[in-house]
Formats: structure tokens, C-alpha cells, sequence
């Protein structure tokens, strides 16, 4: 078990198995937001599902458009329950931002580590997301 | 975030719920994103624009905030229509995609977007100056706007912007400030000669990937782009990677030189680009094997009024094939210049549809059951396998225009 802090981006608490790339991730044409499935066929999770689990990517790409796939993906229930950045940029923020809102859920966000993040977790680890940007791993077994 | 009196005030609600409700989005993301404070902006470019990126969420998102009161108060445009704005029924838009994208429509026109949909608010009517502050999304255009207009922008976000043009301010940060816009990687163009049509948008795919958010300083691009050229490589490099800035030394105002560029920065990388490297990128971006094509789609982004000439020229008075379907996506500034011209006609009598305002990647083209696009865009090769469950071919325009001909895939390379 090992623990990390970073700066929040969006706030909350959540828990779940983590799915990690070294990949940076776009939401748009990256996730079908109505089952959580990646679509990305250029992406190396093509076919994987983040629903539920906590997500990690080095930072965002593509569409600006990825904060309403974001706000789709917690309406219809189909998001990861955390976001875990190197660099949260202001179209991923936002859909967390948005998703308290209009939705009053919350979908936490952490960046900013003093480490890299996708080297440091592992796809099926369970991971703890506190208030105050503290990251609790634990691995695998 | 340190808020003026005024800003304040509008968090206070003293200026309606809308616009509390915009500080309010604004604030946050500030405050997520260290901003320190709000900065006016002169213009914004939304992207909340197609029922097919917007989904329920963001149509919902649309109309209560324009039901809360939301106005613009600065110049706002908007990204392409989700479905042909001349004739939705005859490009097989499903009719419950058409009431949502209506509804999207009504939303955005209620709180006054200036109605051209189109990803090319550059060409006419939303033209950013050297050092002006702008808050635009659409990710091809940002990379425009910071690369050849020289304007500030960073890569905003759908629904965000509506708030930005709600309230005419975006947090300072990103590419607003000097010390975020300095070069950090150095990438040597060694072609030796001006490039050809199609190795701009090549270009723009590898340098994505490449690059993904970093700053890319190119030395070397010889001759003399045109602005569709630069369109395309910025719309790519934005897909393939977040690219949101260029520095082409001798091209982008800020880069005057190598030096001018980097202001100071050590390069943290040198990418050398050759002429091999922009061929195999190229084989990297087909997904197709074999001649056949059902499908050519020209117009991501929009295609400008001199491109639409340039694809009649190529044509020179000759017919597309039958077994192809093939679409110019532009929006109503080119066309009626089009059609003043007499372009669309003859474009029209050849066999292409010139479809108005939307493009392949965000109109439900599911619906026509295209195997196989090809394209001379960058942008559109990356979405396309996603967003049109096509295989795709990435070819130069002349090429495009060929093979619609030809009815099968006719490369020169």
C-alpha cells in the first residue's frame, strides 16, 4: 500500500479498480458515453471500460467538446468514479465542474504529483480517493 | 482567485442568475486550474454546436442555461451544425437526432451566437488579431488562432465557453501568459522545399502525436503556405495530439526567429521531420487495403471558397463515378460565394453534394452505411474510424478528386 498527494482539481471522495495508460486520453471519439466502453481505435484501451473505475491518463487531447461527453457519461451513469492526472487540462476539468452542477454528483479529480501517476498505478488496483488530494494504492495482488 | 468588486457583484446574483450562475462555473475552473484572476476577452467560439458531441447532457446544459436568462455579451460563434442546415431530411438525419439537435439550436440562438456554423470562424466574420485575447474552443481553430493569427486562446471547453461569453472574461492562465507560450520543442523540417498539399495535414498528424500538448517550434518550412495549407496542419495536430499553439518560424508573428520562439527556453527535445517520415506517416494513417472506396469527404475543416475552386479545377469538366458518393462540407459564407460564382452548380452537375454547415465527423453519417472515406484531411482521418465506423484513406485533394473519378483509390504515391 503506498500513498500519493496531489492537487484537486474537482473535489469529492471515491474508490474503485483503477484503468491506467500512458496514453493521453480524448473523451471525444475516445468513449461511448451511453455504456463507458473506449472506442478509441487509435487508443491502446481500445475496448476497455472506465465505467466505475478510477481512471488514469497522463493529460487530456483532442475535441474540446470532451467536457459534454464527460457531463453524458455521468447522466446515463457510465463514468469513472475519479480522474488522476500528471496535468488535468480545462476541458476534463470542466465536465467534473459541470457534472457537480447539473447533476450534484461528484466526480473527483487529482493532479499535479510529484511523481508520474501512470507509473505509479496499475490497471486493477484498488485505489482511495480522499477530500484533501491524498491518493491511497493498493496493489494488486 | 482575486475577484474585482464588479466580479463580486455578479457572484452576489446582482446581475440575474445567469450570469451568477456563470461566475460561478468560472470561478471554479479558475480556482481548479490556479488561475488568479478573470481576464476580459473579445471574442468566444463555442463548440456545444451537434446533438452527435453534445449529447441529452449538453442540450439540457444549453437550454437552462439559456432558460436561467443567459445572454452573450461578446461576439460569440458557434462549431458546425450537427446535420445540414439546407436539408436535414435529405442527408438521413434520423427525426428524433433532428428535434434534439433543434432544440440545441433554439438553446444557443436564444443567447445570441452569431449563426454561421462552422469550425472556420476565421475565414469572414470572427478574425482574431496579433496579441488579442480571445476564449474559443473547437480545437482546430484554437491551434489556428494561436499559430497564424498570433491571438491568445487557450483550448477552452464546451459549456465553459458559454459562461465566457456570458460574463465576456476566461481565467488567466495557459497560453494568456507570456512565460506559457515559449517554444519546447525544437522540430527540424528537413523537406528542402516548400511542401505539397497533402504533407501539411501529414505534417500536423505526426507532430500530434508527437508533440501531444508540448509547444513545437518548426525551422525550415520553406515557400509560402497558404492559410488553407496551415488550417489543415493546425486541425490535425490538434486531434492527433492537444496542440493548441505552433510556432513556424517566419509565419507565426511571435516567431520571427528560432530564438524569438524559444524566448529564452532550451529546447527539452529536437525532432527531426524528413520527407520519408512524412510518407510513412502517411501509410499510418490508412486503414483501408484495398482500391475500392464508397465514399470521398472534403471539408474538415470547412472547406474554404478557394479550395472549392481548386476541386473544380481538378475536375476540369469531368463527372464523379457512379459507385461513389462524394461530399463538400463548407459553411454559408463559401457557399453562397459558390453560388454566386457559379462553383456550386458546376461542382453540383459533376455528381458532389455540397452539404451546408455540418461536417462527416458530427452529423449522423452512420446512417448512410459507408464502408470506406477517403480524405485530404488530417482531422477527419483521426475521428473518422470512431466517430463514421469507416476504414479510412488519407490522400492529397488532387488524389480525392481522382479516385471519386476513377471510382476506385488512385494515389500517386
Amino acid at each position: 500500500m503506498k500513498e500519493l498527494k496531489g492537487h484537486v482539481v474537482v473535489n469529492g471522495t471515491a474508490e474503485g479498480n483503477a484503468i491506467v495508460t500512458g496514453q493521453p486520453f480524448g473523451f471525444f471519439g475516445g468513449v461511448d458515453p451511453t455504456t463507458g466502453i473506449i472506442m478509441d481505435t487509435w487508443h491502446e484501451l481500445h475496448g476497455e471500460n472506465i465505467k466505475g473505475k478510477v481512471f488514469v491518463f497522463p493529460e487530456g487531447m483532442g475535441s474540446t467538446v470532451g467536457a459534454a461527453i464527460i457531463l453524458e457519461l455521468v447522466r446515463t451513469g457510465c463514468a469513472p468514479v475519479a480522474m488522476l492526472n500528471n496535468k488535468t487540462e480545462i476541458i476534463t476539468a470542466a465536465g467534473g465542474v459541470i457534472a457537480k452542477k447539473f447533476y450534484d454528483k461528484d466526480l473527483p479529480m487529482i493532479d499535479g504529483f510529484d511523481c508520474n501517476i501512470v507509473d505509479e498505478i496499475k490497471t486493477g488496483d484498488y485505489v482511495k480517493i480522499l477530500e484533501d488530494g491524498t491518493v491511497i494504492i493498493t496493489e494488486k495482488e | 482567485m482575486e475577484l474585482t468588486s464588479e466580479e463580486l457583484a455578479i457572484l452576489n446574483g446582482d446581475e440575474g442568475k445567469a450570469r451568477q450562475f456563470a461566475m460561478e462555473i468560472l470561478v471554479k475552473v479558475g480556482e481548479s486550474c490556479n488561475a488568479k484572476r478573470l481576464i476580459p476577452i473579445d471574442s468566444v467560439h463555442l463548440v456545444l454546436h451537434a446533438y452527435k458531441s453534445a449529447f441529452t447532457a449538453g442540450v439540457e446544459a444549453a437550454e437552462r442555461i439559456a432558460e436561467m436568462g443567459g445572454r452573450f455579451t461578446v461576439p460569440t460563434t458557434i462549431d458546425p451544425c450537427g446535420m445540414d442546415t439546407e436539408d436535414w431530411r435529405a442527408a438521413r438525419t434520423p427525426e428524433d437526432y433532428a428535434k434534439m439537435q433543434i432544440r440545441l439550436n433554439n438553446a444557443v440562438m436564444k443567447m445570441g451566437v452569431i449563426p454561421v456554423w462552422t469550425c472556420t470562424p476565421y475565414y469572414g466574420f470572427n478574425l482574431p488579431r496579433f496579441g488579442e485575447n480571445i476564449a474559443w474552443s473547437e480545437s482546430s481553430a484554437v491551434s489556428f488562432a494561436n499559430t497564424v493569427c498570433g491571438a491568445r486562446t487557450n483550448r477552452q471547453s464546451a459549456i465553459i465557453d458559454i459562461c465566457m461569453g456570458i460574463i465576456g472574461k476566461a481565467p488567466e492562465m495557459g497560453l494568456y501568459l507570456d512565460e506559457n507560450r515559449k517554444g519546447e520543442v525544437l522540430i527540424q523540417l528537413n523537406v528542402g522545399r516548400p511542401l505539397k498539399q497533402w504533407e501539411y495535414p501529414a505534417l500536423g498528424f505526426l507532430l500530434g502525436k508527437k508533440l501531444g500538448s508540448r509547444i513545437g517550434v518548426i525551422d525550415g518550412m520553406k515557400g509560402s503556405p497558404s492559410q488553407d495549407n496551415l488550417k489543415s496542419l493546425c486541425a490535425a495536430a490538434a486531434a492527433s495530439g492537444s496542440v493548441a499553439l505552433l510556432h513556424i518560424v517566419g509565419i507565426t508573428p511571435e516567431a520571427r526567429s528560432v530564438e524569438d520562439a524559444f524566448s529564452g527556453n532550451i529546447p527539452e527535445e529536437t525532432i527531426s521531420v524528413r520527407e520519408e517520415d512524412l510518407l510513412n506517416i502517411r501509410k499510418e494513417m490508412n486503414t483501408h487495403e484495398g482500391e475500392e472506396i464508397d465514399f470521398v469527404a472534403l471539408g474538415c475543416p470547412h472547406y474554404s471558397i478557394n479550395e472549392m475552386i481548386r476541386v473544380r479545377d481538378i475536375l476540369n469538366g469531368r463527372k464523379i463515378h457512379e459507385s461513389v458518393t462524394m461530399w463538400i462540407f463548407a459553411n454559408s459564407y463559401a457557399i453562397k460565394l459558390s453560388e454566386e460564382m457559379g462553383i456550386r452548380e458546376e461542382l453540383e452537375k459533376a455528381g458532389i453534394i455540397i452539404r451546408a454547415e455540418t461536417c462527416m465527423i458530427i452529423s449522423p453519417l452512420s446512417e448512410w452505411g459507408f464502408k470506406t472515406i477517403m480524405t485530404d484531411s488530417g482531422k477527419c482521418t483521426h475521428y473518422a474510424p470512431m466517430e463514421c465506423k469507416t476504414d479510412i484513406v488519407f490522400a492529397s485533394t488532387e488524389e480525392c478528386v481522382e479516385s471519386a473519378v476513377a471510382g476506385h483509390v488512385v494515389m500517386e504515391v
